[in-house]
């Protein structure tokens, strides 16, 4: 999401804040409408059916199309897509086939552990990308540099299922220190809920963690040839506070976008670790959904996962101007 | 020594190896409490057994629901909710006598009314229930505990229809069973010894034992007699990645783990707290025909095909180790009573020189055979890609579709789309009238025989084994000749669990209704 800003000598007022974000959330209904209609093509232009699904393999061809007539899948496209998009205009998403409830409440129910393992793995990605980069700037063309950008490249590279299996093996089955798979609600107690998300959160963090480190190294670099740099060196401060209070700063702006196009990434990459750690989020919602050919949930599940993205960049958006007073609301 | 001396020598001897012999578990063993951590490979659709045939609801519901009859490790039908049962000498009426103080889980006694309820829904819904409704006239309680089936013509097999363990007849309360109607019940209760207390969707499905459950006196043999619910609960755990199965087995979080891929066989054996289990009942291999459109109408084609195949490198490619698979050309697994194998020199053939002696005389052109399958189904997908060079080298051409699962099994329904896909024959195979499926016309491949029809129609009615032998093996030989369906070979599915569960059963299929953990 390309931020909307202009340099500007001020920074901007809370009303003008409040009729950005306005004018923002204007604009995300034409793209939730989009990604709807796409989305409904998309799914039901793929073969395969829900009610072959349900019944399993072993049912005779005319109870499917009792099922799909049951289910409304016999209809016409065009109109099982008014249908739904009426049914959408006014707010409600439709009722999962398969887990027979409504799509809200089966996405409310799976929040919980993806939000925690977003929120994990991008602590967890920041904690070492941005450090990564820094150390890779301050050390550049160096050995630490090298190293740091090879672990940076590995991050990225690693495949998620196979990292996290690796993971498994290791601190699961030899050490003994985490479960195999399975989530603990924060109900049932913050400790256990937070383990059964660390081996998940270093699966899905690494790769964004490879992302804020590159990132970070460079914006770093370009900031610490500059004037204010060199000036804030030559008044004999110490390079500590040179590099973590001038350039750091000042470097940060395009990691923030890298953050708000991680939490897309997460968000994506969450389809991949829930499944292989078997823990109940959105992310395995929408592959099991998907697998399923259960139509509304994946529609309604897209559309949430559109929106979610759309917010998070927003978020972001509004962020530049906190740190960078240059930035304005336009 | 003199001959007291010697007797009594020899006696303690022998009580001494009977007292050492490892000793097969019993349910006379086994111990009470704790929680049965079971990783399954999916999401069942629904916990209604009526309405699917999905492995994964039977799998589960089979804690929670019972039906009138269940099959034992031999595949016969054995009353469970029926004390006992009577036949009139036409075999046209059967009259079910209820056992009394069998209690659903919401407290209320099973009565007649309640299986008359369930058994018209049920033969509404499935292919079986519907098979064995069409030929049924009237249902009815003739008292609180009788239950009455007039059929209109004799049939000989009331009994396996309703042991089937697959889209099973179940017995639901009559107000759950009408409420739910044609859709899916929503409102879970059975007779069975564990009860449902919690479904949360891809999380868990949390199972407890049935205070009030009373089981039979018979000892438990497969699915029928005793049932001891030994564990307080069942854990019932969707974990969707094998080698995440295996790993919880590996590190004691699950007692068992669904369906793990047939080449970790050997590694699995080399822990000692973990036992690789081979469900011992057979399940086949199939690449499906379609023999109403596409090349493969030509019966000549289909026979060219089956004389190419050299099943042994099909199913160890998939397969792997021994254990896992075995060649047959019984369509009947080898341990059924019905087994025979006729036809068995159209199996298996290996024979290039014959597969291109019938291509010609069918005419072929090399129009390309499509094969439909899903590499999502690892051991379907290589046996088929094995095959497809097998019919290559043959001279037959061959055009591979790969869809994932879900597609498979909507498309085949579509003539169009496919001309051979493959899939599984899964066990229990019960009888041949009743569950050997690419034999049934409406089936994909739609095979169309009024001989083999009229065969089955006859084995349907006869019970004497002599008579139903004889017809199966003209309809297997049959099968064969018309090269209805390549069956590659039997497999039989892995499962990983800890050594200190006991008592699974693995006959008719996977069972846990009498197994604890040590």
């Amino acid at each position: 999401m390309e931020a909307t800003r202009a340099r500007a000598g001020c920074c901007g007022g809370i009303a003008e804040m409040l009729s950005y974000v306005i004018r923002r959330v204007i604009a995300l209904l034409p793209v939730l409408l989009i990604v709807a209609t796409v989305g409904f093509l998309l799914i039901h232009l793929t073969p395969g059916d829900p009610a072959a699904v349900m019944l399993g393999p072993d049912a005779a061809p005319d109870e499917v199309e009792r099922a799909r007539h049951e289910m409304g899948l016999d209809l016409p496209l065009p109109v099982q897509f008014l249908r739904w998009y009426g049914r959408v205009l006014r707010g409600d998403l439709g009722y999962s086939i398969f887990l027979d409830r409504p799509v809200i409440q089966a996405i409310v129910e799976r929040l919980e552990p993806t939000m925690l393992l977003t929120g994990m793995s991008l602590a967890i990605a920041l904690a070492i990308g941005v450090p990564t980069g820094v150390w890779a700037a301050v050390r550049h063309n160096t050995i630490v540099d090298q190293a740091c950008m090879g672990f940076a490249l590995a991050g990225v590279s690693i495949p998620n299922f196979w990292l996290g299996l690796n993971l498994i093996l290791l601190f699961s089955i030899y050490l003994g220190l985490f479960p195999v798979a399975g989530y603990t609600p924060l109900a049932e107690g913050v400790l256990r809920s937070l383990q059964s998300l660390v081996l998940p959160a270093i699966t899905l963090g690494s790769g964004a963690s490879g992302l804020i480190a590159r990132i970070t190294r460079s914006s770093m670099l370009e900031v610490l040839g500059q004037d204010f740099v060199r000036t804030a060196r030559a008044k004999g401060l110490r390079e500590r506070l040179v590099i973590f209070h001038h350039a750091l700063r000042n470097a940060l702006i395009p990691t923030v976008t890298v953050i708000g196009l991680a939490v897309g990434a997460l968000l994506a990459g969450a389809v991949v670790t829930e499944t292989v750690f078997a823990l109940p989020g959105v992310g395995r919602l929408v592959i099991s959904s998907v697998l399923r050919r259960d139509y509304p949930l994946i529609q309604g599940a897209l559309l949430f996962l559109a929106m979610i993205y759309v917010l998070v960049n927003l978020a972001v958006d509004i962020l530049y101007v906190y740190l960078d007073p240059r930035v304005k609301y336009v | 020594m003199n001959r007291a001396m010697s007797a009594a020598v020899a006696l303690l001897a022998v009580l001494l190896v009977v007292t050492l012999l490892p000793q097969a578990p019993t349910a006379a063993q086994g111990r009470r409490g704790g929680t049965l951590r079971y990783a399954h490979y999916a999401e069942p659709p629904t916990m209604d057994a009526h309405w699917t045939t999905a492995a994964q609801t039977s799998d589960i519901s089979r804690f929670v629901m019972e039906q009138l009859f269940a099959l034992d490790s031999k595949l016969r039908p054995q009353p469970l909710l029926v004390e006992r049962f009577t036949t009139s000498a036409d075999r046209k009426v059967y009259t079910f006598s209820l056992r009394q103080g069998i209690m659903f889980h919401h407290g209320r006694e099973m009565v007649a009314d309640d299986v008359v309820a369930s058994l018209r829904r049920w033969g509404g819904l499935g292919a079986n229930g519907r098979e064995l409704f069409a030929l049924v006239d009237s249902l009815s309680a003739k008292d609180k505990y009788t239950v009455e089936m007039r059929l209109k013509e004799p049939n000989a097999l009331v009994t396996v229809y309703l042991a089937l363990p697959g889209q099973a007849a179940v017995i639901y309360p009559k107000e759950v069973a009408e409420e739910a109607g044609r859709g899916r019940a929503r409102r879970i209760i059975g007779t069975g010894p564990y009860r449902l207390v919690e479904h949360l969707p891809d999380r868990h499905i949390k199972l407890e034992r049935f205070a009030q459950y009373k089981p039979r006196s018979e000892p438990g043999d497969g699915l029928a007699g005793k049932r001891e619910a030994y564990f307080d609960t069942v854990m019932i755990l969707p974990i969707p990645d094998p080698a995440v199965r295996i790993a919880g087995i590996q590190k004691g979080e699950y007692h068992f783990a669904h369906a793990v891929p047939p080449d970790e066989y050997n590694r699995l054996r080399q822990y000692p707290q973990i036992v690789a289990f081979v469900v011992p009942c057979a399940s086949w291999l199939i690449g499906q025909m379609n023999k109403i459109q596409g090349p493969l109408t030509n019966k000549k084609l289909r026979q060219a095909i089956q004389a190419a195949l050299d099943m042994e490198k099909v199913m160890s490619a998939a397969f792997g180790p021994k254990e896992l698979w075995r060649l047959d050309p019984g369509l009947m697994p080898k341990e059924h009573y019905m087994w025979t194998d006729a036809g068995k020199e159209l199996y298996n053939q290996k024979n290039v020189e014959r597969a291109r002696t019938l291509l010609r005389e069918a005419g072929y052109q090399g129009q390309p055979v499509r094969w439909m399958t899903s590499p999502e189904r690892t051991t379907y997908y290589t046996a088929s890609l094995v095959a497809k060079s097998q019919l290559e080298a043959a001279g037959i051409k061959m055009e591979m579709v790969l869809v994932d699962w879900a597609t498979l099994i909507s498309r085949r329904n579509r003539a169009d789309a496919w001309d051979l896909f493959t899939t599984g024959q899964l066990a229990p195979l019960v009888d041949p009238v009743v569950n050997v499926l690419p034999l049934l016309p409406n089936w994909p491949g739609w095979y169309e025989s009024r001989d083999m029809a009229a065969f089955l129609k006859l084995m349907s009615r006869h019970t004497e084994v002599g008579v139903r032998k004889d017809l199966w093996q003209r309809a297997q030989r049959l099968f064969y000749e018309d090269a209805v369906t390549i069956k590659f070979g039997d497999f039989f599915v892995l499962h990983a669990m800890r050594r200190e569960l006991r008592g699974v059963t693995g006959s008719p299929v996977l069972a846990f209704l009498n197994a604890w953990v040590q």
